[in-house]
């Protein structure tokens, strides 16, 4: 075998483009429905990394320790959560990405319960965890 | 299927019960996928076969400084729309409009970052907008400088006013100084980026904006404008070292004015490439198209305080990204646990983990790369000193910085910088709708994750192979032989694959922050 200089070169690119593509091209499914608990306890979320697949029709049920908001970043979708109920969160996920969740946990007498909480800001949103929507 | 979007008036409507996080780096959430590890082992293998593929087999490269080159403004419609005031007039005229409207609506705005035009004008359109803007296309910071323009209006008017004086005391700018102020200020610039934690409201954003423009049109009024750009101006002088990657150059071709206008625009060939100062004096000038990278292997002598800006540049992209993952994290969690939660909102421990990032990272950059350089030195056994090869091969890392900004930008330009489009009907907040686009929503799913990950491993390979090219470049212009070419590029072959496998490590790292 004899080949070429810049010929092997140019084979090397073309093969890891074409590996690239093929990973790129695998995968695939039909998308689904989902339902997925989500608790929160203590500011906690679990799981902490939610994953699902772009296109699937995802219904979280929520069950949190404390009343509060949940909002799921970028997709801005915002659901009051009452405590010790299960409350259903539904979206489609059709952006793909990984995105965050922070929950905002408000007393029955409406004051923030966040305050000299670990991560939280001024206005005691609590980063609780991420979504990932996978591509298909 | 819905298209989910956010509808923008839903930020208002939560406004008054979810004030927003401040965020650490810059302004903006990053919300691109990690790239898996099928596309990152795929990335780095590439990346360590192209690079010895073509050291030892394929290349024959000259260290000729020539290279295909198109006259835009030879003859045509090109020429007749680049030299046009009409053209011109209006882009000026809207940079500087465009500054006072940061500084409007970051002092008189709705102080809700996300509802005031200056936190996403600043950070995602201009900052990283820009600097992906000189790097592909050319450098536009030359022709929009705000602060270039207004000193170059005022000039026009004094002369109007007192004939045959100057605006600017024309101090002597003292040589040992070099690019120093701009170096210290960029410096600073990064240190507010990535480690300042009030970097998202906007009358911080406002009162950057006034002090730096007092700085930019003092500096100038006293060393003269050319003087001060080139030597004080951050982003003149930060700008112009990306745009040296984009495929556009200015030049000028008659010698005498090159030579007469500043000691310091002609290159060791003798060629006077992309240097303002005299292409607005010459009349025998071009606008060209050039290849991709070739602005960064231009013959030309490389000082230690530029040596320092290129790796401050390198290591503040790299730490950008970096400071995204949860090895950083973890890291800030061991400096708060250190020294205590406690401090006030500005001097407080995380600030002090970030300020350690923005200062050691480079020091460690600059470190691994001098260890490099003294390998390439030692390899060669010549006359040239370790710190003189980290000089003459700086610029030739540049390309994998370049292409890594990009992968690790160009989620947030496309998605958050879609927030510009309600901003620019309502900039202050307060109601208005100018153009009818304040209820726009942002389209999220614009860029597919799949897609992304191609496009990030493919540039970031991309920029690889440019880097490689561009020091073999370097290394047959600087060496004897072919043998010594050689010699020299093993280690700098190896630091450029580890450089490349880091970044690509980075954009494989899911983001915590």
């Amino acid at each position: 075998m004899n080949i070429k200089k810049p010929t092997l070169t140019a084979l090397l690119v073309a093969v890891g483009l074409i590996a690239m593509i093929a990973a790129a091209a695998c995968g695939g499914g039909d998308p689904e429905e989902l339902d997925l608990p989500v608790s929160i306890t203590g500011g906690v979320m679990e799981p902490g990394t939610i994953k699902v697949k772009q296109g699937d029709m995802v219904t979280f049920k929520i069950q949190a320790d404390q009343g509060g908001e949940f909002h799921l970043h970028t997709y801005d979708i915002e659901a009051d959560i009452p405590a010790a109920t299960v409350t259903d969160f539904y979206f489609v996920a059709e952006a793909t990405g990984r995105f965050k969740i922070t929950y905002h946990p408000v007393a029955e007498d409406g004051h923030d319960e966040a305050e000299g909480h670990d991560e939280e800001d001024e206005a005691g949103e609590i980063e609780v965890g991420f979504l990932e929507v996978q591509p298909r | 299927m819905n298209k989910l979007k956010i509808a923008l008036p839903a930020f208002a409507a939560a406004g008054s019960l979810v004030a927003w996080p401040a965020y650490a780096h810059g302004f903006g959430e990053r919300t691109e996928l990690p790239v898996p590890l099928g596309f990152f082992l795929i990335g780095a293998g590439l990346a360590v076969a192209l690079s010895f593929v073509f050291i030892s087999v394929v290349v024959k490269i000259t260290g000729e400084a020539s290279y295909w080159r198109f006259n835009l403004t030879g003859s045509g419609w090109s020429k007749a729309v680049l030299t046009s005031p009409v053209v011109l007039l209006p882009i000026k005229i809207l940079s500087v409009f465009l500054l006072g409207l940061v500084i409007a609506t970051g002092f008189g705005g709705e102080p809700s970052p996300l509802l005031n035009f200056s936190p996403t004008f600043v950070w995602i359109v201009w900052w990283v907008g820009m600097a992906m803007g000189v790097a592909l296309i050319g450098n536009i910071w030359a022709l929009t400088n705000p602060w270039k323009i207004l000193f170059g209006w005022a000039e026009g008017l004094y002369r109007l006013i007192r004939p045959g004086q100057d605006l600017s005391l024309g101090r002597k700018y003292p040589a040992k100084y070099g690019i120093w102020p701009a170096l210290v200020l960029f410096g600073v610039f990064v240190w507010i980026q990535d480690a300042y934690p009030k970097t998202d409201v906007p009358t911080q954003i406002a009162t950057m904006a006034v002090i730096y423009s007092v700085i930019t049109l003092g500096g100038m009024a006293v060393f003269g404008k050319h003087q001060w750009l080139r030597k004080g101006e951050a982003f003149t002088v930060v700008f112009g070292l990306l745009s040296r990657f984009s495929f556009t150059e200015v030049r000028v071709k008659d010698q005498e004015t090159c030579q007469a206008c500043s000691t310091e625009c002609r290159d060791l060939d003798g060629e006077c490439i992309d240097c303002y100062e005299c292409f607005q004096r010459s009349n025998d000038r071009e606008i060209n198209l050039r290849p991709f990278a070739i602005g960064l292997g231009r013959n030309a002598p490389v000082t230690n305080d530029v040596l320092a800006l290129v790796v401050l540049l390198l290591a503040t992209v790299t730490f950008d990204g970096f400071s995204a993952t949860s090895a950083w994290a973890e890291f800030q969690t061991f400096i708060v646990d250190l020294f205590g939660a406690g401090g006030g909102e500005i001097f407080n421990s995380l600030v002090l983990a970030d300020t350690l990032g923005v200062v050691l990272v480079p020091v460690g950059f600059f470190l691994v790369y001098l260890f490099f350089s003294k390998l390439m030195a030692s390899s060669v056994d010549g006359d040239i000193s370790a710190l003189e090869m980290a000089r003459i091969f700086s610029f030739s890392l540049i390309p994998i910085a370049l292409a890594y900004n990009i992968a690790h930008f160009i989620t947030l330009l496309l998605i958050q910088g879609q927030l510009i489009i309600p901003l620019v009907s309502d900039p202050f907040g307060s109601g208005w709708d100018l153009f009818g686009t304040v209820n726009y929503s942002l389209n999220i799913s614009i860029i597919n994750a799949r897609i992304l990950w191609f496009l990030s491993v493919a540039l970031i390979v991309v920029g690889h192979v440019l880097a490689v090219y561009l020091a073999h470049r370097v290394a047959v212009r600087t060496f004897s032989s072919r043998a010594l070419v050689l010699k020299s590029q093993y280690p700098m072959l190896t630091l450029m694959v580890v450089y490349t496998v880091i970044s690509l490590w980075i954009i494989a790292q899911p983001i915590v922050q």
